[in-house]
This record gives C-alpha cells, structure tokens and sequence, in this order.
C-alpha cells in the first residue's frame, strides 16, 4: 500500500477553529516578520560593508588627487625621442643588406668549391698514395671578390657654442 | 681715466653694453633689455656707469703702477698707520682673509720679488717678448713671517710688515663691487674685465651665460664654454704675464712660500665660484699649488676649477663639471 504523506499530514486543529479574519491577519503578522528579518538582515550587511566601502572609495579618491597634486609639482619630463630614420638611412640599410646577401651567397660557393676540392683530393689520396700531394692537379676555384661595403662616417661633434665672454690670461690694452 | 662707452645695439636679442678701460684692461658690462621704459633703461645706463666708475676707483687707489697711489704711500711705510680710502681698506682687509683662508697660499707681500725681476712698472706684454734687467735676480728667501695687518676703525690700517701688492685679488674685489651696484637696478648681467667677470641671471637670449675658456697654449681658440648663472669666473694665466729676467724665464705669479714664480707645471687655472674676488684668490692659490697639488686641493676645497698644465692637457675637479656646457674633443 502507499501512502501519501502529504494528504496524510492532518490539519491542524486552529486552522480549522480560526475565523477567516484571525486567520488573515496572522498572515500579515507573519509577512511583516519575514520583511523586517529581511530589513534587519540588509542592516546588518549594510553596517558589516558599507563602512569598507566608504573608506576604500575615500582612499582611492584621495590617492587620486595625491597623485595629482604630485605630478602638477614636478616638472614635465621630456621624452627623449628617438631620431627618427629618414628615408636616406633607410636606403643606406637597404643597400648594405642586399650586399650581405651577396656576400653569403659568395660564401657558400666558397664552400662548396672548397667541399669539391676535399673530395677530390680525398679520392686521390685513395687511388694513389704515392702522388697524395698531387696539388698541381687540384683546382682551386678562385674565390669571388667581395663587394665593397658601403663606408659611413662618423657625425661631426657640434662645435663651441657662441659665448658671451671669454676667461683667460688678462688682456692688457696699452 | 675713459669713459664708459655705450656700444651700438648687436643685431641679436635686445642688450645693453657698455665698454670702459681700467686696470690695464678692458670693462665690458651687458645688460639685456626687455620691454624696459625709457626713465629705467637710463637708470641702467648710469649704474652701468657707475659700476665702471668703481674698477676705475679701484685702479686709482690700488694700483702699484703709480708712485702717488694711497696703496703705494701706504707701502712706503707698511708698518706705520695710514688712513686709507674705503676702496683700499676694503681691499687690504679682503687681502687679510683670503691670506688667512689659503692658508699663506695667496698672499700679497710679494711686491718686493716682482720689482726685482724687473716688474715695476707695466710693461709692454701684448707687444710680445718682453725682456728686464733687474741686475741679479733674488735667490730663493725663506717663508715670510706671518702676516699681520693691523685695523682701526673704519679708514686706518698698518699693512704689516711689508708692501703689498693687491694685483691678486683688486680686480675680483671691482668686479664683485661693480656687481653689487648693478643688482640694485636689475637681475640680469655681465661684468667682465680682462678675463674675470661675473654673470648674474639671464643672458639676453634668456639661457644661462656662456664663457669660453681660454686655450692658454692656442688663445684664439677655447678649451670648453662654461654654463654660468649667479657665479663668478676667474683664470690666472701665465700666457701673458711672463718674461725674460736676466736670461731666465719668469712670470708674475709669485710663489710666497719660495719668493719665485710658482706653480710648477701649470700655465693657467680657472675658478668659478658665487664670488668673484674668491673666485680669483682661489685662482692664484691653487696655481701656486702646482700641478702636483691642485687636484686634491681642489678637490678638498669642493672648488669648481680645470686647470691646463705644460703639456697643453686640461683637467678640472668634480665640481667644475656641471658648469661645462662644451668641451674641445
């Protein structure tokens, strides 16, 4: 058999007895506690955060204007500004890449030249080793000349400055 | 005595300039102008005026060229009392100072060596080689005993025991003298005489002053440009003032210790520093300590000084870096 608890639970004995009006204003009573437990809660929260909350926004805002203040007193920095590469520089790296470039490439025949010389000694050392040092036989390629680098020169120091007067030994006007 | 001369208007930013003649040497004074009505720059002129009425002054009563100076009638009898005039007692007292300061380093009772290495008149130094017959020149002396001017009152004074010449430190005393009655009327200036001179405030481009230093070696050209504001600058040089005495090389910056000209291995130094007259004496004083002692007592003394040696190579202290605006590579 089931039972159902819900129907089973029996009413109880004022709920039937209690007038209607009774009955309503209970439930008034009752709201009213559920609102003010609410009202005491919200209170409670307000006092436990509101004070923190009040204090860090005052700290923050008086950071602010300490900062501020601050930084009206000292005086404005300058930025150093990087001298900015004009279009000539820029050409100037252009062209010095574009000669690295060829000078590796250079290289790399370089190697590759001196690789097949390896080879081929290393083979006539093997066939005979009597002649080993046939060096007269080896052909060394030559090695392609280098492309001139571009020459940069050195900025000028800024002369003297025009001065006012001058220290020195004491002219002495006749 | 000249006159103050008001020198035309130079095409850059709007001055005042005033040239006079005093001490052998040339005054130049300049004033910027800005926005100044006619009744103040009139007032500029005259304290310009009178600032090269007071190296004249200054001239008339100590120089030691002119047997009828006060100083000399004083060094006529250094140990009686004499009523000098205020420029002189002013000047002999600074002298007492500075003496005392340097610790004997500067001191001005050196007349007696100068007149015999044949010093005793002006002579002809910018007409070249310059050669006096003293007939026998002064071994070394001894130190001199310790100097003790006596004052009284505001006029009288014994000079000690000996003349004195007050070369060293006069023309710092009328540069300092002339500032002083400048700054009454303005804020921005230069007083400059014949290689000493004061910069107060602005220059008229608005910057700080700016003064080249010398090349005692090369004098057309500078070693590095000083930045000055409110400050002195003073260079003892022997680029000029030497000459040949009986054969033997000599020079006007007397060792006080030796009797002899000093400063072994140096041929000029400059100071700069908040006034003039000390900027001078302490010239003198660390030349005389030679090129062996005039870094570390520049350095002791937190002096702001470069000095050039021999050899043409210059050096200067730690204080003196923050002035340089230039230097020659």
């Amino acid at each position: 058999m089931t039972i159902d608890y819900q129907r089973a639970k029996p009413k109880l004995k004022e709920e039937v007895l209690l007038p209607e009006g009774l009955l309503a204003a209970r439930d008034r009573v009752a709201r009213r506690h559920a609102r003010e437990r609410r009202s005491l809660a919200w209170g409670r929260a307000r006092r436990r955060f509101l004070p923190a909350v009040v204090i860090g926004s005052a700290l923050l805002f008086t950071v602010g204007v300490a900062d501020r203040f601050v930084q009206a007193l000292l005086p404005p920095t300058r930025t150093a500004s990087a001298p900015a590469l004009g279009s000539a520089p820029a050409s100037v790296n252009n062209q010095t890449l574009a000669q690295v470039a060829q000078t590796l490439a250079a290289d790399q025949k370089a190697i590759a030249a001196l690789a097949r010389a390896q080879a081929q000694l290393a083979r006539s050392a093997g066939g005979d080793a009597g002649s080993a040092l046939g060096a007269s036989n080896l052909a060394i390629p030559k090695l392609p000349s280098l492309p001139a680098l571009p020459s940069f020169s050195a900025p000028a120091l800024p002369s003297a400055p025009a001065a006012h007067a001058t220290t020195g030994a004491s002219v002495v006007v006749p | 005595m000249s006159c103050p001369e008001i020198a035309d208007p130079s095409p850059g930013p709007p001055e005042l300039v005033v040239h006079g003649r005093a001490m052998a040497t040339r005054i130049q004074i300049r004033l910027p102008l800005g926005g100044e009505n006619a009744g103040h720059r009139a007032r500029l002129v005259e304290a310009a005026s009178r600032a090269v009425e007071i190296f004249q002054t200054v001239d008339r009563t100590c120089t030691r060229f002119d047997p009828r100076s006060p100083l000399m009638q004083a060094n006529r009898s250094p140990e009686d009392w004499h009523v000098l005039p205020e420029a002189l007692f002013l000047a002999v007292q600074e002298a007492k100072r500075a003496h005392d300061e340097t610790r004997g380093l500067f001191d001005p009772r050196v007349l007696r060596r100068l007149v015999a290495m044949g010093y005793d008149r002006t002579l002809p130094f910018h007409a070249g080689r310059v050669v006096t017959h003293p007939g026998g020149l002064p071994p070394a002396r001894r130190p001199l005993p310790p100097w003790r001017p006596r004052f009284r009152g505001g006029r009288e004074a014994i000079m000690g025991n000996e003349p004195l010449d007050l070369g060293g430190i006069g023309k710092g005393l009328a540069v300092r003298w002339a500032s002083q009655a400048l700054a009454d009327e303005t804020a921005d200036y230069l007083v400059e005489a014949g290689g000493d001179c004061y910069c107060a405030g602005n220059a008229p481009d608005g910057g700080p002053w700016l003064i080249g230093v010398e090349d005692p070696v090369r004098p057309a050209s500078s070693l590095c440009v000083l930045s000055v504001r409110d400050r002195g600058v003073a260079t003892s040089s022997v680029r000029l003032r030497r000459w040949m005495a009986e054969n033997r090389r000599v020079h006007h910056l007397i060792d006080p210790r030796t009797g002899l000209p000093g400063g072994g291995g140096l041929l000029s130094v400059t100071v700069v520093g908040a006034d003039p007259a000390q900027a001078e004496v302490w010239s003198k004083a660390l030349f005389i300590a030679g090129s062996s002692g005039i870094a570390p007592l520049a350095e002791k003394k937190a002096l702001a000084a470069l000095w050039v040696d021999e050899r043409g190579r210059f050096s200067m202290a730690r204080a003196m870096q923050r002035h340089v605006r230039w230097q020659r590579a």
